[in-house]
């Protein structure tokens, strides 16, 4: 599914006089299709970096990404040209940080249903029923379903995250800390809800803070910047 | 992705022109006048591309030539040089040889005579600008506004015509009984909302989207981006967005051009502009930010 | 055709003729044949001096004399009237200039000049109607500048006219011009048909007279060639209407089909007669 081959990073920061930060050095590794991979490794080591370039917010200094898409084919995300990777993320490849984009006077079920509208092709009111499941699952309570998650507590926020990036099936999931802001039962039910859709056939690749946590829902785990 | 416009070489100038003009203006110097001649360059070499149903951020601070863009592409004022060029859509088909036999692409706009530029924007494109007094009349009623478009296009209903007036009101949720009210009646996030109801009203593919929130308060733009948001979902739209806040370019827009004194300095991903931005003026804007 | 040769007609070239030298003849007889090239478009033109003030008819008068040959037989009205001061006194200018005859019987004459009304009696196409007009600008109404009402005509940019009409419809139910009603000549050019009420318009559409327009002080003639299109700007459901007279007659010769002055009386009542003089007097005789 996945084949990072010599990927690197290197930011230039041009309000410290083109300061250069290499951010990611010379990484390789692969995934398979339906692998739920865990990257870990110390702190400031790339991973979130890695993650990103995966998605394409982050241009890669060099290196390769390839990707197997059932779209697309074979393609290399690190030249793939931009309308081919929107098309992607729209279709294919899903991201979950750490903070829910909140769009102004959407509730959350709106939030979570939209992807499974458009990307599932289902009908509005089939996409808030699965909606509605899902926030349910993630113990948000129906009274908060219609309320805007900018009001939310941060776990809440994260939950209605989850739900959003789970919702519509990708090909292939990123994870950056998902779970970070939530207690341990929430987690617990996020990774159960994640493994599930990796038992569906979505490829995930993850980094989570806590080791534990890690090695309970991962297949395996690859080390970075050791 | 299917591709609805191109343009290159986009080139607005006020000002006979001099042979410094060329080092002396633009992103690196810092300016859009030069100081030998005084000419402006408001706009210099532009390009860029849009998708159908795709949304274009255009950022940028003041004198960037963000604007000036967009009222070219809307032939707005004296027109600029360069190409721009709309792919295939029904609603031009009856423009009497803007398509050469065959082609995907019109034939370049900027060239065309007034007359047939203002049948393309009719029927291609509607605006929306930051002031409603530069989109609306304002003695005129609202329902009369939407007509407009409706009278050049050679509607001649009068019943069909409010029968469509009132259904964008109510789309931008403005109260139909106040169809025949004058805009300067209204508030501001309403006005605003009545010059989407008549960029849309003769159906247009491309929205042009000129720095609509701004100036308004943070309810109101809210409200009017969330109705640009629904709307484009809805009627499938196409749409350029010019703004100097970084927010709304995150929430509507998926690709963003960066411009400076007149010039492109960076194009991308918008998720890759606001997070990993290459260009030095880019880094300052995301730096500058408040969040 | 007919109307240009009309306007080609010569005229002895070592004399002047009717008042007017030949180099403004030919000025307004060139700008007549570009006028009729191009219906309903109006063409600029070196407006002369005449023995009258500006907005008194000058266009009109530029026109018959470019036109005029000993042989015409001329009728002159103002608002239809035959015998009003104007009338008479631009009668008897042509009489001493061109030593033509006048007429007040429309069937009789070759040339017909008029202010305001189209007389009711249908002209022929051997007969030229000669129209004065004090703002030959239709659009004046919704745009002040010269400037920007030269590109709407150019670019046929007219959605700020219907728009104008719209808002009439939507504030007062109905189109409230009453005379200069604006129309579409030959499906381009919008014209204002003079300071003729709405009952005269139809008269103008697909007719077999030439009709000429001038107007002197804002120096334009425009024209409307036999048999072509001109068609009052109107909605499919609010459409063009003339003024009502039923149930009124004229009190002088009992006509229906005319359009009637309301003459109020001493009494506060009020009577209807012809607008159109000549028409009734023959009625009566």
């Amino acid at each position: 599914m996945l084949s990072v081959q010599n990927l690197s990073k290197t930011f230039r920061l041009h309000m410290l006089g083109g300061l250069e930060v290499a951010a990611v050095r010379d990484v390789s590794f692969a995934v398979e299709p339906g692998e739920f991979v865990g990257l870990s490794g110390p702190s400031g080591a790339g991973k979130s970096t890695i993650l990103k370039m995966l998605h394409r917010t982050y241009l890669a200094s060099q290196g390769s990404i390839r990707y197997a898409s059932p779209r697309l084919g074979e393609v290399d995300l690190v030249s793939l040209s931009e309308s081919d990777v929107l098309e992607l993320r729209r279709t294919e490849i899903g991201f979950v940080s750490q903070f829910l984009q909140v769009i102004p006077r959407v509730g959350a079920l709106d939030l979570v249903a939209e992807p499974i509208r458009h990307r599932l092709g289902v009908g509005t009111d089939e996409a808030r029923e699965r909606a509605r499941e899902l926030l349910l699952r993630l113990r948000i309570p129906a009274n908060l379903h219609d309320a805007y998650p900018a009001t939310f507590s941060g776990g809440e926020q994260q939950r209605v995250n989850i739900a959003r990036a789970v919702g519509w099936k990708p090909t292939l999931l990123l994870l950056d800390e998902p779970t970070a802001s939530l207690d341990r039962v929430s987690a617990g039910i996020a990774l159960e809800l994640l493994s599930a859709l990796r038992d569906e056939g979505t490829t995930l690749v993850g980094i989570f803070h806590d080791p534990e946590l890690l090695s309970r829902t991962a297949d395996r785990t690859i080390r970075i910047g050791d | 992705m299917d591709p609805l416009l191109r343009a290159h070489g986009l080139t607005r100038r006020f000002g006979p022109g001099c042979p410094a003009c060329l080092e002396s203006t633009g992103a690196r110097a810092g300016t859009n006048r030069c100081p030998h001649c005084g000419s402006v360059w408001a706009c210099r070499d532009v390009s860029l591309e849009l998708h159908r149903e795709e949304a274009l951020g255009i950022v940028g601070e003041s004198g960037s030539g963000k604007s000036t863009l967009v009222r070219m592409l809307h032939f707005d004022g004296e027109p600029g040089s360069g190409f721009f060029e709309l792919g295939r859509i029904p609603a031009l088909e009856g423009v009497p040889d803007l398509y050469p036999e065959g082609s995907p692409w019109s034939r370049n706009l900027l060239s065309l005579d007034r007359f047939r530029q203002r049948k393309v924007r009719d029927a291609a494109m509607g605006i929306v600008y930051q002031h409603p007094h530069l989109g609306l009349r304002m003695g005129v009623s609202a329902g009369g506004n939407i007509a407009e478009r409706l009278l050049s296009a050679g509607w001649r209903s009068i019943g069909e015509m409010r029968g469509r007036a009132a259904d964008l009101l109510e789309r931008t949720e403005i109260p139909t009984e106040r169809m025949d009210e004058p805009p300067r009646n209204f508030s501001g996030g309403m006005q605003q909302r009545v010059q989407i109801a008549k960029a849309l009203s003769g159906d247009p593919p491309l929205l042009l989207l000129d720095e609509v929130t701004t100036g308004l308060d943070l309810s109101v733009q809210a409200r009017v981006l969330d109705l640009v948001r629904a709307l484009r979902e809805e009627l499938r739209l196409s749409m350029v967005v010019v703004s100097h806040d970084l927010g709304v370019i995150r929430l509507l827009c998926q690709r963003t051009l960066v411009m400076k004194n007149g010039q492109v300095v960076e194009a991308g991903l918008t998720d890759q502009i606001l997070q990993d931005p290459q260009h030095a003026y880019t880094q300052l804007l995301v730096a500058s930010q408040l969040q | 055709m007919q109307a240009l040769e009309w306007i080609a007609r010569g005229v002895p070239h070592r004399e002047t003729y009717a008042f007017l030298d030949n180099g403004a003849k030919k000025d307004v007889r060139r700008a007549l044949l570009k006028a009729v090239a191009i219906p309903g478009y109006q063409v600029p033109y070196g407006s002369r001096e005449m023995p009258l003030a500006r907005g008194w008819g000058t266009g009109g008068i530029q026109i018959t004399l470019s036109l005029l040959l000993p042989e015409d037989r001329v009728k002159v009205i103002d608002q239809g009237c035959d015998g009003s001061v104007n009338a008479v006194n631009i009668k008897k200018f042509y009489e001493r200039v061109g030593g033509v005859a006048v007429t007040t019987d429309v069937s009789e004459a070759t040339l017909v000049q008029t202010r305001h009304r189209i007389p009711e009696e249908r002209m022929t196409d051997r007969q030229i109607l000669v129209l004065q007009v004090p703002y030959p600008e239709a659009l004046r109404e919704v745009e002040p500048s010269e400037a920007a009402t030269r590109r709407m005509h150019a670019e046929a940019d007219y959605a700020r006219m219907w728009l104008h009409l719209y808002e009439d419809i939507v504030r007062h139910g109905e189109i409230r011009i009453s005379y200069r009603y604006p129309c579409t000549v030959n499906g381009r050019f919008i014209m204002d048909p003079s300071p003729i009420p709405r009952w005269d318009v139809p008269k103008l559409h697909m007719a077999d007279t030439l009709f000429l327009f001038g107007a002197g002080r804002e120096r334009r003639l425009y024209a409307v060639p036999p048999h072509t299109r001109v068609e009052p700007l109107e909605f499919d459901d609010h459409r063009f209407r003339v003024e009502d007279f039923s149930g009124k007659s004229c009190a002088r010769c009992g006509a229906t089909e005319v359009y009637l002055d309301e003459i109020l009386q001493p009494d506060g009542s009020s009577l209807h007669f012809c607008s159109d003089t000549g028409h009734c007097d023959k009625r009566m005789s």
